[in-house]
């Protein structure tokens, strides 16, 4: 951490060097796209200052109770993150620190820096929680929205990294009036310093990523909603509070009004979004989604409760959210309405709320017991004002809005962008855009690469091997989290009893800075090869005591931990005789566990730093492109004869951008580049190793081939970006007449013969062509905004032409709303013709019906808003097919052994945290492989595969993991269940044995995560991860049962 | 190419009807050898690998006891990769049953194998059966021909008795005789290339499986199924609960022995037999003084249950675990129960299939949501 005190701000201290391009980066928010981006920046060799205003990072994501589409707990994903962010050697943490500003060019750039006093020093804080307990002020709790209430001291959340909690000096007694003074009192690590100040810091980076978040729309905006008025309306963040377990109601769903369980749930969409009438016509991209989840969430926490969503167009148009739409109306009874609602009232006696509601069928009244506002996003004030700041241009609504080729760059060079700071975006585009930030803040800095970020280097260790075990046992009070209810030197003198234990001794707290230097002299003085912590969790202690064991030259594996305080103080505190009988058998069992233990000796593996992209559209160069900038060498395989993929059929952007005049500029790029080799007609045809070190096989068709026929490749990671294929519609008589296009042939049209476009007169569009459907149940993403841009052009071209766009949801997600406003402005009418909001479900009564007459196509539909039959005879009809995966990309997956999803598109190793990810180390993707998307979307995509890839190449060496599976060859029966089971492909059965032809699986320590799945799979007990084996679980509970 | 029709039975005699056409694949070269059943003169039951058409004669192919598995046999002879020789397998439902499992967990190579497999109608203990016999040189053909008295033989062995499955699901060649008369008729059905090549040169009526065997499997099963009922809810109120689970185990003197005669048990050394269960005698004092007295063998509930959690996915049912018992522990109806409702929880059925996925090594994201969280 930044140590500098009591700093004169006129003569700011300059904490670095000044080198000639610095190789370091200022990350400005500690949400998870801050968060990644420092992570990809760290793990890439550049030192990072990750800025954050709050006293912990963790941003809105940390508020979240669980995540869309895979319902997963996201604190429990997001944690792990933190943790990482918190302790990397090459992310200094700057919480409660604002940016005063930047100076300088890109390269040499010097921020200056407010950290605001925490009166909590980090350095002593063991984050016990001790002094929170005695604070005699409370007030309301911001992080649960107000539903509960906080100390004057207090730690933003359960678990905030820093874990160290903050004084909030506007309200602490003590700071304000100088009386009080409890919480120093009662900290027995004297962390507490009511002296400290403010202080400015000057820091030198060469590049900029903001990923300064955004905030939900406040409800005063939408005041006849009564939010503030009514108890029991609720925002969708407070409602996340409420479903989570660590919320203000500890997960049990209740009005906030009486603590009263509701049953009829409403929650009201586009609350600050889609509403030009208060500044906001933008979608903010992700309400449908978490509505519905939170319905979902609701009803499994509480099947009695029934949840409606009130909207106006479901836009669940990402990877599997139409299926989850779907389940949460099957599976879980959540009702869609469509509708529109003037205003909730509230019945005075009992809190319910009365909503009126206008649906097709005309206005309705309703009775709910809470109400759930689903909140858009917005930027907020002092975002605005920090971006004045930087010197960064902002949209009409406040966002960094970036441009189609360069959606992480700001109008600030240097300055890259993510986020919802840049436009409103869910989780998972955040982390692919921070990815996408961190390459491009790397490109710039590639030169500088490691000059300021440091290596570990393991210190020299003490071979212990042949020893009688000599354990160190050390027991933790916690302040009086442990001692208060367990008899802590009881337990060590029980400890002493035990069979290998050399020294016992107990600590008030066994993570304080002093007590990690008394573990290393105790262990170097009683010569221990062995020590048992019995503190807190592993979760979040083990690697701060491993790294004490190895500082000491022990293995770090020589170690075992006895959770008594989560597992014991905590749970038995009101039976305190049993509790520390209890301490003494975890203790026995951690004992008999750490006896058994062995060192478990580093591997390195070298690393080829060069990268395999395959594919040469959009994503695919951009990807190589990001890449070669960064510094490594790159092969692109393309199997057409040339560059471009399917961007060479499309003319023009939604933004009115010449694509064709930017793709050729990319593709002169591509080819020029002296760090890119371009395979053109040429396809892969077997791929060989793991990360670090794979080799291709690439063959060259012969009549197109740029290339020698038959190529070896040699290179350390795979960028998959293969693209998807536009569908060719077999419904509504396409082919029949040439007044039926696509929305594609229509673009073509628009593009060289606009002569022929105005002469149709009338331009009728149908969405959702073989998209939404039983066979291929996903939105296609882009068509909406297609449409939307076609009927543009075409009014542009000829005010008189009719355009009428047939729909069931309009998509025009994010900033796009705007293209959708402005068709409805020039007079394109919309007509929606299906009435169920989720796929699968498209009522065939309402479906367009087609006929050619006379060579002419005659469209009839029943608009749903009149209920009425309409005929058009159109001059064009145009339909908006879908995107369908490559049929072919099964065959990649199988050579890269990465995974499709149902529908054929390659699958990520996580939805939400890990988008460019596969499982498999090394292999990353980008672009329409993954799922349809926008050109913007492509390209940050990409970048982010390459910021990934950046981390694997940058490194001399990969260190695998120690904790890794490993067979014994004589009990193994070759059954392949391991083989099967593995996730990353890294155990496979082979032939150990020539001469008898036995078989036996063999375990790639590379590739192994340690996971354990192998191990506990294997019936034979033939498996064993090192460091947690059989036979130490066994020797464990055996010990505990005993 | 699959070749199916009846062969006609000689003289009455199904038995040495099958005999001869055993030996013709011997004489033909089509087969190296051939694994059948045996009564040896000692009256011992049991299975033979012939090699020798001449010795053919002194097998029982339609032996109604069964001293092992036979999936066994074949696991141990058949692991190991091999050239050049094709060896024929002639196995009852069950027996087939597990190779298929053990084929599946690749304990078993099928590539040298032709599996032959044997409609059987219930088959009594090895132990004893020459007191059921006699010298009754006519008795596995009277087994086989008075197939209407074996709905409900009580002298079966308990897992025939409650059997289902009496008619082999995968096979080369099956030989079918459930539901037809034996006397006059077989009904063989090559199913594969290899099955049909056994067929190559042997005169059958060419035609459809008859219906009657259909028939006849109908009721049987539903019988049995009946009587599997029965037994499973006596087992119910006999076993349920940690209590009578302990009691219902008491008497087993841990040798070990269901799981050595297992078909589908695999493991080179079985975890039980192995380091991790051995403990110091201070230790052994420890586990004594919790309750004052440990019984002795100890660790034998956790054996059963081990062993039930890692065969129930494959558990044939075969029963040979409870015939193998010196303890008399009625081990089937308890086996049979739990593989029963495993099986079904994931829609699978033990060697039903050979493309059937084994149930633990495939995710699906919407199995078994209603455990654990959401």
């Amino acid at each position: 951490m930044a140590t500098a005190h009591s700093l004169d701000p006129l003569n700011p201290r300059v904490l670095e060097p000044t080198p000639s391009t610095v190789g370091a980066v200022l990350v400005i928010g500690g949400g998870i796209g801050g968060v990644q981006a420092a992570l990809d920046l760290a793990d890439s060799g550049y030192k990072v200052y990750l800025v954050e205003q709050s006293s912990a990072i963790g941003g809105v994501m940390a508020m979240l109770d669980k995540t869309f589409p895979t319902n997963d707990c996201s604190m429990c994903i997001l944690s792990p993150k933190l943790v990482a962010a918190g302790r990397h050697r090459n992310i200094e943490l700057m919480t409660l620190t604002d940016v005063l500003g930047v100076e300088g060019e890109p390269g040499h750039m010097t921020a200056r820096l407010r950290n605001r006093a925490r009166y909590v020093d980090l350095a002593e804080c063991t984050g016990c929680g001790d002094c929170l307990q005695k604070c005699p002020v409370k007030l309301p709790n911001e992080f649960e929205g107000g539903l509960s209430q906080r100390k004057a001291i207090y730690r933003l959340y359960a678990q905030a990294v820093p874990n160290a909690p903050m004084i909030d000096r506007d309200n602490c007694l003590k700071l304000t009036k100088d009386k009080c003074g409890a919480c120093a009192k009662n900290c027995r690590v004297g962390a507490i310093d009511y002296s400290q100040q403010d202080e400015e810091i000057e820091v030198r980076v060469g590049s900029v990523v903001v990923a300064a978040g955004s905030k939900i729309a406040p409800t005063r905006l939408r005041s006849e909603y009564g939010h503030g008025r009514y108890p029991n309306v609720v925002t969708s963040l407070q409602f996340e509070r409420i479903l989570s377990a660590s919320g203000p109601y500890l997960g049990h769903i209740k009005r906030p009004a009486d603590g009263k369980e509701p049953k009829k749930v409403a929650w009201l969409q586009c609350v600050g979004s889609r509403d030009e009438s208060i500044e906001k016509g933008y979608c903010s991209a992700m309400c449908c989604m978490y509505a519905v989840k939170e319905a979902v969430i609701a009803k499994e926490h509480t099947p009695r409760i029934e949840p409606t969503v009130f909207y106006m167009d479901m836009r669940s148009y990402g990877k599997d959210f139409d299926r989850y739409v779907e389940r949460a109306e099957e599976r879980y009874g959540v009702r869609l309405v469509r509708a529109r609602v003037p205003e909730v009232r509230e019945d005075p006696e009992t809190h319910d709320l009365i909503m009126r509601y206008a649906t097709e069928d005309g206005m309705h009244a309703e009775l709910f017991d809470m109400v759930v506002l689903s909140c858009g996003l917005v930027p907020p004030q002092q975002l605005v004002e920090l971006s004045r700041r930087l010197e960064m241009d902002l949209d009409r609504f406040g966002f960094a809005a970036g441009n189609l080729w360069d959606p992480t760059g700001s109008s600030r060079p240097g300055f890259s962008v993510a986020g919802s700071f840049h436009a409103p975006m869910a989780i998972p585009e955040t982390v692919t855009e921070a990815s996408g930030a961190a390459a491009s803040a790397g490109g710039m800095l590639a030169e500088a690469r490691g000059t300021m970020a440091a290596e570990l280097e393991p210190a020299a260790e003490t071979d212990v091997r042949g020893e009688p075990p000599r354990v160190g046992a050390f027991i933790c009070h916690c302040g009086v989290n442990i001692g208060g209810v367990v008899d802590v030197p009881a337990v060590v003198e029980y400890a002493r009893t035990q069979p290998f234990v050399a020294h016992a001794e107990e600590n008030l707290y066994s993570c304080s800075g002093d007590t990690q230097q008394k573990i290393k002299d105790t262990i170097r003085q009683h010569r221990l090869n062995r020590v048992m912590v019995a503190s807190c969790s592993p979760r979040t202690h083990e690697p701060l005591f491993q790294a004490t064991l190895a500082e000491a030259g022990l293995n770090p594996h020589l170690f075992a931990m006895a959770n008594i305080r989560d597992q014991c103080s905590w749970v038995h505190a009101a039976e305190k005789g049993k509790a520390t009988e209890k301490a003494k058998e975890l203790v026995r069992g951690a004992i008999a566990r750490v006896v058994r233990q062995a060192p478990l000796p580093r591997v390195k593996l070298s690393v080829t730093k060069s990268a395999l992209v395959v594919g040469g559209g959009i994503a695919g160069m951009s990807a190589a492109l990001s890449i070669a900038d960064q510094g490594f060498e790159v092969s692109l395989v393309e199997r057409e004869s040339e560059l471009g993929g399917n961007a060479r059929q499309i003319w023009r952007s939604a933004e009115g951008e010449d694509i064709q005049a930017r793709l050729t500029e990319m593709v002169g790029r591509v080819s020029s580049h002296p760090r890119i080799d371009v395979h053109t007609g040429a396809t892969i045809e077997k791929i060989d190793g793991f990360v670090g070190n794979y080799r291709t096989k690439v063959k060259a068709e012969a009549e197109r081939q740029t290339s020698t026929p038959d190529l070896q490749i040699e290179h350390g990671v795979v960028v998959v970006a293969t693209g998807a294929e536009y569908r060719t519609p077999t419904e509504y008589c396409y082919g029949g007449s040439e007044r039926i296009i696509t929305q594609r042939e229509l673009e073509e049209l628009i593009a060289h013969r606009s002569d022929a476009a105005k002469e149709a007169e009338s331009v009728v569009m149908i969405q959702c062509v073989g998209s939404r459907e039983s066979e291929r149940p996903w939105c296609s993403r882009v068509c909406c905004t297609e449409a939307v841009k076609n009927a543009v052009a075409l009014k542009e071209l000829d005010p008189n032409l009719d355009v009428f766009v047939l729909y069931r949801d309009i998509r025009t997600y994010g900033l796009r709303e705007e293209y959708y406003r402005r068709a409805r402005e020039l007079g394109v009418v919309f007509i929606r013709y299906a009435s169920a909001a989720s796929p699968g479900a498209s009522d065939p009564d309402s479906t367009p019906e087609v006929k050619i007459e006379d060579g002419k196509p005659v469209v009839t539909v029943r608009d749903k808003v009149i209920d009425r039959e309409i005929r058009f005879r159109p001059g064009l009809l145009v339909l908006s097919s879908g995107i369908v995966p490559r049929p072919d990309a099964s065959e990649l997956a199988k050579m890269l052994k990465v995974p499709l999803n149902a529908d054929g598109f390659f699958l990520e190793a996580h939805m939400k945290l890990r988008p460019v990810d596969f499982a498999t180390e090394g292999v990353f993707m980008a672009g329409l492989a993954q799922f349809p998307k926008f050109i913007d979307e492509s390209v940050a995509q990409a970048r982010a595969a390459a910021g990934r890839a950046a981390t694997v190449l940058s490194r001399e060496f990969l260190e695998s993991e120690v904790t890794v599976a490993h067979v014994d060859p004589q009990r193994c029966a070759a059954c392949r269940m391991c083989e099967t089971l593995c996730a990353y492909h890294a155990i496979e059965v082979r032939v150990v044995d020539e001469n008898s032809g036995q078989e036996a699986a063999v375990v790639n320590e590379a590739l192994c995560k340690g996971c354990g799945a192998c191990a506990a799979n294997c019936r034979c007990s033939a498996i064993d991860v090192r460091g947690v084996t059989n036979e130490g679980i066994f020797r464990e509970i055996a010990a505990l049962l005993t | 190419m699959a070749v199916s029709g009846m062969l006609k039975v000689k003289d009455k005699n199904p038995e040495a009807t099958l005999e001869e056409l055993l030996a013709g694949w011997l004489t033909q070269g089509k087969l190296s050898a051939i694994l059948v059943p045996v009564l040896a003169k000692s009256g011992a039951a049991g299975a033979a690998l012939v090699s020798d058409a001449d010795r053919i004669a002194g097998t029982a192919p339609l032996l109604p006891a069964m001293a092992v598995n036979a999936a066994s046999v074949v696991r141990d002879i058949a692991k190991l990769r091999s050239e050049g020789t094709k060896v024929g397998v002639l196995l009852r439902p069950c027996e087939m049953r597990a190779v298929v499992e053990l084929i599946k967990l690749r304990q078993v190579l099928a590539d040298n194998l032709v599996l032959v497999g044997i409609d059987c109608p219930g088959t009594y203990k090895a132990a004893g059966f020459r007191d059921v016999a006699g010298t009754d040189s006519d008795f596995d053909n009277r087994h086989v021909r008075e197939q209407q008295n074996y709905y409900d033989n009580p002298n079966l062995r308990t897992a025939c008795q409650v059997c289902e499955h009496p008619k082999p699901m995968v096979y080369d060649l099956e030989i079918g005789f459930l539901g037809l008369d034996p006397d006059k008729e077989l009904w063989l059905d090559g199913a594969t290339d290899k099955g049909a090549a056994l067929l190559e040169g042997v005169e059958l009526a060419a035609g459809e499986e008859p219906g009657q065997m259909q028939e006849y499997l109908k009721e049987l099963a539903a019988r049995r199924k009946n009587k599997a009922e029965t037994r499973i809810k006596e087992l119910d109120e006999a076993a349920m609960g940690p209590e009578n689970l302990t009691r219902y185990f008491a008497d087993c003197l841990n040798c070990h022995n269901c799981m050595r005669v297992c078909p589908v048990c695999y493991c080179r050394e079985c975890f039980f037999d192995s380091e991790n269960f051995q403990r110091r005698l201070d230790e052994h004092v420890r586990v004594s003084k919790r309750k004052g007295l440990t019984r002795m063998p100890s660790e034998t509930l956790l054996f059963h249950l081990t062993r039930m959690n890692h065969m129930m996915t494959s558990c044939v049912a075969c029963g040979i675990c409870e015939d193998s018992c010196p303890a008399g522990i009625a081990l089937l109806p308890l086996f049979k129960k739990v593989s029963g409702n495993v099986q079904a929880e994931f829609g699978y059925l033990s060697g039903r299939s050979l493309d059937e996925e084994l149930p633990l090594v495939g995710f699906r994201e919407d199995e078994f949501t209603a455990i654990g969280e959401g």
